[in-house]
């Protein structure tokens, strides 16, 4: 076939000097620069451009833009390649390549062809009714990969995406007639404007239905609307922009496809538009008609033929035939034929069609009133029509029919479906207008309004009159003071239209109703007959409109013909939920810049470059990014964390103690407010002393471990751990503004603005004592459990005798901007006493050893204080405090709660696996008493040593278990957790 | 004594692609004001400064001092470093018999500093806030979240720049979500 063989001579917005060679199918075509991949292959000849879902029948164009069931490509190759995007809304470049999506090797000859064989077996809920046996799973992954639509690309996407806030007074969705009016009348009014239209092109149906505006050409008027709002510094115009989700309060999303020629590095741009004011124009999309093989290639809407032909020049066929319930059809065959493209007949199933027959018989247009579809002849492309003289309601045989219409081309046009998906999506109410056959907007939401064939105005003069004064009243509304002026002006037109669901048909024909997803009438009604008589249901059982294109051309006919079968009226079955996106997004366009590094914001501490300087092995914990390790040359990960532990024990270690949350609380009532937010006792606490404490969840579990400082009378710290900061922080908050606000206290988060070093170890003084300070380090004035302020080389400092190791443990709170200092000075000094800086994991297992408890590891969602061995505290407090009465319950009572305790591998040499289970019943490995929590070589003890949570625990002191982890099992005894220095002295030393 | 440094040591700065300005503010302290009466507050600062409180959502300045409003009963003075202990132990004086904290956050907060026609639009590719001229002029203040982490954006008065206060600990993640929000 040669090149352009379908082009049309003259016309056409096409560039016909700017040739562009492109693949599709592996196949080389050329088409113009203007074209889309679909109207470029259209003007090669190429008809079959799919496959549906199911069946793999080749499937032809339907549609122009972005109604388009069938022409499903993936376009480019590599780490660029995206799937699924309709070649109706791909704008063709030079060299680009696209593949039909669910065939192979090509849509032309598609080996899987022969699945419409086994049509008859895959009914309406086909997937429910026989993978069933032995389970769906056993047949899922086989299905999965049959049915896949597309691929994804394996690499990382190298384009750039962006990401966008806009704020404007009116937003206006839809660059059609009544969009293009509504931008004007708001950008006249002088309030800020953005019109976003998903094409490249501004004005809609315009562009290929050729009518006069203010007596002008429809384009002329076009252009200048353009040039007056791109010129508007207060208007923002966004071509190639989808509207996809509407949201509360007019948060609307945009997705830009970032021109082609345009020099930005950036393929797409998500845009969040809050707007005072949305106007929906987003127009109105014609349905096909429903009746036997309605999905042989070159059935088409009327709407994209003469789409085809104005636009781009291209002849979607040669001789057509005309099958509508509306008027619309005769002016589409009044410019077809003006294009050069012969009419057979138009085919209207409505017995009287009225004036607009009688004025299209005058012009010399053969019309069939009254007359409906049989079937059509042609598999690959069409051959002939089949019409028959309708009585009731379905074709029948007389004199004079069947009549066989020859033809290349059947255009299609059932009627208009208001494009509501955004109205609907942010809550509008549809009503049916039975008179329109549609569905169209009714009450909305505040500040969103739709206008134009959105609104079910379909005829032109009605859209700009209806555009305007949406514009108009959207402005004033914003607060608009000027006047809009007078609204563009058009010729009134004939828009009626009676309801053709569908051809009732006796053969075994099918009639398609969703083509992307092999729908068809008979599926329908076997699902009602099924009792299947929701719409919801209906839709989720035989999968009609749940494919790519969402049923835009599929929803209203499924619905009509529900409502025929069931003989309930359409405003009593109502309609399924629109949901966004209205048309796909990519994942790339989601993510943004949210990728990589930029994917989860981490907090560094202030010491983050001293770390990296000493090799440390950063790992995220919470939100932290902090050291796991300090890396030695020629050293391996255990063989570090082993050094880190000697030097704790045996000399002194300084540990990055900045992520520790840090809560100011201040005020006459602090002492009583800590009191009720802690389990143990705060408002005994005497000043410059530190007390450990947890915190309790209303429901009685631990969320929260640390020591509790008293500065001054009205003055205490709190220390949470590291990732709690924000939520402790916030629940005080929300206690004293909510429940307390009597309490005179005041809450302040210094989690940032103090460092903290903790230096610990036996050496631990002899170090501090190489500082200057102001503050007597001696153990009589200065004991474990105490804190002090006061100034340390100069600086404010606050030194907490408390610790995690175990071991004599300073950590010491400068303002974070002297932290780095602070450590590096240390880390000086401290060479002589054989100073190390430890990690995260050093940390953990040196506090397994010494059976310090981890909230978060060592508990879980239920462990309650007496869980842990805190139980005694809750007879002795008086007052009360979050959590008190869950502590009540019996179930916080019973005897055989899973109990903190600590666990011994009978073989020193075994480390039991955190997460292995303790069994109950070692004979038959069944059942579980519990688990192991926390565990690890003891270099000190020289042994493995483990924590864990094991059922009454605390009575069943010295007794052996049996321990399971993955087929394997280990004898061990049930022990203290106190496994070092259980006495504590090394901490009062 | 102890040298002090800021996570913003090491950030490049000057002009970046279209006419941008990035800068940190340095030699700034910041005190973060708490009260559970507004007019003890006002008058404490009034007499102490001469600054009178800020509406929400705004800012008072008076020569080298700002006053930030944060939330109700919450306040940032945005003052020289110098200044910070002794207006901190001044204030601190004054509010002694009411409910009230002073807190130095000089070290808790990081203070940037972005200027250009284009400023407002490179922000708002992480942030929700309306930060053009027109809905963000001098004075004007958000407390919102900025490339996914909480943030104060305010307007200084001089024309097109604003100042962006992060926890220090985003440092690192908001120099980096800069360079990639303005690489061309």
């Amino acid at each position: 076939m040669s090149r352009h063989a379908h082009r049309l001579e003259r016309g056409g917005r096409i560039d016909r000097s700017r040739p562009l060679d492109f693949e599709f199918d592996g196949r080389r075509y050329e088409g113009f620069a203007g074209d889309t991949l679909a109207s470029a292959l259209l003007a090669n000849g190429v008809r079959i451009v799919g496959r549906s879902l199911k069946l793999h029948r080749p499937r032809g164009l339907i549609g122009a833009w972005s109604e388009e069931p069938n022409a499903i490509v993936q376009l480019g190759e590599g780490e660029t390649t995206v799937p699924d995007l309709k070649a109706t809304q791909v704008e063709l470049t030079e060299g680009l390549v696209a593949r039909s999506v669910n065939c192979w090797p090509s849509a032309r000859a598609d080996v899987f062809a022969f699945l419409g064989i086994f049509a008859p077996l895959m009914p309406a809920g086909f997937y429910y009714k026989t993978f069933k046996w032995p389970s769906w799973r056993w047949f899922e992954p086989a299905i999965r990969r049959a049915a896949g639509l597309g691929v994804a690309p394996t690499r990382p996407d190298p384009d750039r995406y962006e990401e966008r806030h806009e704020h404007c007074d009116v937003l206006v969705v839809g660059g059609g007639p009544a969009g293009l009016a509504a931008a004007l009348a708001a950008t006249r009014a002088g309030v800020r404007v953005v019109l976003v239209d998903d094409r490249p092109v501004l004005g809609g149906a315009l562009q290929w239905e050729e009518k006069l505006i203010d007596s002008r050409p429809a384009l002329e008027w076009v252009a200048e609307a353009e040039r007056e709002l791109r010129a508007a510094s207060h208007t923002r115009v966004l071509t190639r922009t989808s509207a996809f989700g509407c949201y509360d309060h007019r948060l609307v999303a945009l997705s830009e496809r970032v021109a082609p020629q345009s020099r930005l590095p950036i393929r797409e741009r998500l845009w969040h538009v809050r707007a005072a004011q949305v106007v929906l124009a987003t127009g109105a999309i014609e349905r096909p008609l429903v009746f036997p093989e309605n999905d042989v290639p070159g059935i088409m809407l009327a709407s994209a033929a003469m789409s085809y032909a104005a636009q781009y020049a291209v002849r979607p066929g040669t001789r057509t035939a005309l099958l509508t319930s509306t008027d619309f059809a005769y002016q589409a065959a009044k410019a077809l034929q003006a294009r050069g493209i012969e009419i057979a007949a138009v085919v209207d199933t409505r017995a009287d069609p009225g004036e607009v027959a009688a004025d299209a018989r005058r012009a010399g247009f053969a019309v069939l009133a009254g007359y409906g579809p049989r079937r059509v002849h042609g598999a690959r492309a069409v051959r002939a029509l089949e019409v028959a003289r309708l009585a009731g309601g379905a074709p029948a045989h007389t004199e004079q029919s069947p009549l066989r219409i020859e033809c290349d081309l059947v255009c299609v046009s059932g009627g208009w479906t208001p494009t509501v998906h955004l109205f609907s999506q942010a809550r509008g109410a549809l009503r049916y207008d039975a008179q329109r056959a549609a569905l169209v907007p009714a009450a909305g939401p505040k500040g969103l309004q739709c206008a134009g064939a959105a609104a079910g105005n379909f005829a032109l003069r009605e859209c700009l009159t209806d555009g305007f004064a949406a514009g108009r009243q959207a402005a004033k509304a914003a607060g608009a003071r000027a006047d809009a002026g007078v609204a563009p002006m058009a010729q009134p037109e004939r828009c009626a239209v009676a309801p053709f669901w569908s051809a009732p048909h006796a053969d075994r024909r099918k009639a398609w109703v969703d083509l992307q997803n092999d729908v068809t009438r008979a599926d329908l009604a076997l699902a009602v007959r099924e009792n299947l008589r929701s719409v919801e249901h209906l839709k989720r059982y035989t999968t009609t409109g749940m494919a790519l294109d969402q049923g835009k051309t599929s929803n209203m006919n499924a619905l009509g013909i529900l409502a025929e079968l069931t003989q309930v009226p359409i405003p009593e079955i109502g309609t399924t939920t629109f949901r966004p996106p209205y048309d796909p997004v990519t994942l790339g366009a989601l993510a943004g810049r949210r990728i990589g590094a930029l994917y989860h914001p981490l907090r560094r501490t202030p010491l983050e470059r001293q770390h990296a300087a000493l090799g440390a092995v950063f790992e995220d914990f919470g939100a932290w990014r902090r050291p796991a390790w300090y890396a030695a040359a020629g050293r391996g990960r255990q063989e570090c964390i082993r050094a880190e532990k000697r030097a704790a024990r045996g000399a002194v270690s300084v540990f990055d103690g900045s992520p520790l949350g840090k809560i100011e609380v201040r005020g006459e009532d602090a002492a009583l407010f800590l009191d009720r937010m802690y389990y143990n006792s705060m408002r005994t606490l005497a000043v410059g002393r530190i007390r450990y404490g947890i915190m309790l969840s209303e429901h009685g579990v631990i969320i929260d471990d640390g020591v509790c400082m008293r500065l001054a009378e009205d003055h205490f710290l709190v220390s949470t751990t590291g990732g709690a900061a924000e939520r402790i922080f916030s629940g005080f908050e929300e206690w004293l503004q909510c429940e307390w606000p009597q309490l005179r206290v005041l809450v302040t988060n210094v989690t940032c603005a103090w460092g903290n070093i903790a230096v610990a170890g036996p050496r631990a003084r002899e170090l501090l004592a190489l500082l200057s300070t102001d503050i007597d380090l001696d153990p009589g004035a200065f004991p474990h459990l105490a804190v002090r302020c006061g100034r340390l080389e100069g600086v404010p400092v606050r030194i907490a005798r408390v610790g995690f190791t175990g071991e004599l443990s300073f950590e010491l709170n400068v303002p974070a901007g002297y932290t780095a200092a602070l450590w590096e000075l240390l880390l000086a000094r401290g060479a002589s006493s054989g100073v190390r800086p430890i990690g995260v994991e050093a940390l953990q297992e040196l506090r397994t050893e010494k059976g310090y408890l981890h909230v978060g590891t060592d508990t879980d969602g239920r462990t309650l204080p007496a869980d842990i061995g805190m139980g005694d505290i809750l007879a002795r407090k008086s007052e009360d405090f979050v959590g008190r009465r869950s502590l009540m319950r019996a179930e916080a009572q019973r005897p055989d709660r899973l109990q903190f305790v600590g666990l011994a591998a009978d073989d020193p040499a075994t480390l039991l696996p955190v997460g292995a289970h303790v069994l109950a019943d070692p004979q038959t490995r069944r059942g579980s008493h519990g688990y192991v929590t926390s565990s690890c070589m003891s270099e000190a003890l020289g042994r493995s040593v483990a924590l864990g949570l094991v059922q009454a625990g605390r009575r069943r002191l010295g007794e052996p278990v049996e321990i399971y982890c993955d087929g394997r099992l280990s004898s061990a005894h049930i022990v203290s957790p106190h496994w070092y220095d259980p006495k504590g002295e090394r901490l009062h030393a | 004594m102890l040298e002090r440094r800021t996570p913003l040591e090491s950030m490049p700065e000057g002009l970046m692609p279209d006419g941008l300005h990035l800068a940190a503010v340095r030699d700034r302290g910041l005190l973060l004001l708490q009260s559970a009466s507004s007019p003890a507050m006002q008058q404490a600062l009034e007499r102490e400064l001469g600054l009178p409180l800020p509406a929400a959502q705004q800012v008072t300045a008076l020569g080298e001092y700002a006053l930030l409003w944060l939330a109700p009963g919450q306040w940032l003075l945005d003052l020289p470093a110098k200044m910070t202990a002794s207006i901190e132990t001044a204030l601190g004086g004054r509010l002694e018999a009411t409910l009230a904290a002073v807190t130095d956050l000089s070290d808790a907060l990081i203070s940037l500093e972005l200027g250009g026609a284009l400023a407002p639009e490179i922000l708002m590719s992480g942030c929700s806030v309306d930060l053009r001229p027109h809905a963000f002029p001098p004075g004007c203040l958000a407390r919102t979240a900025l490339a996914a982490v909480p943030a104060i954006l305010w307007n200084p008065g001089a024309p097109e720049r604003i100042r962006c206060l992060i926890e220090c600990a985003f440092a690192d993640h908001m120099l980096s979500w800069l360079r990639s929000a303005t690489r061309r």
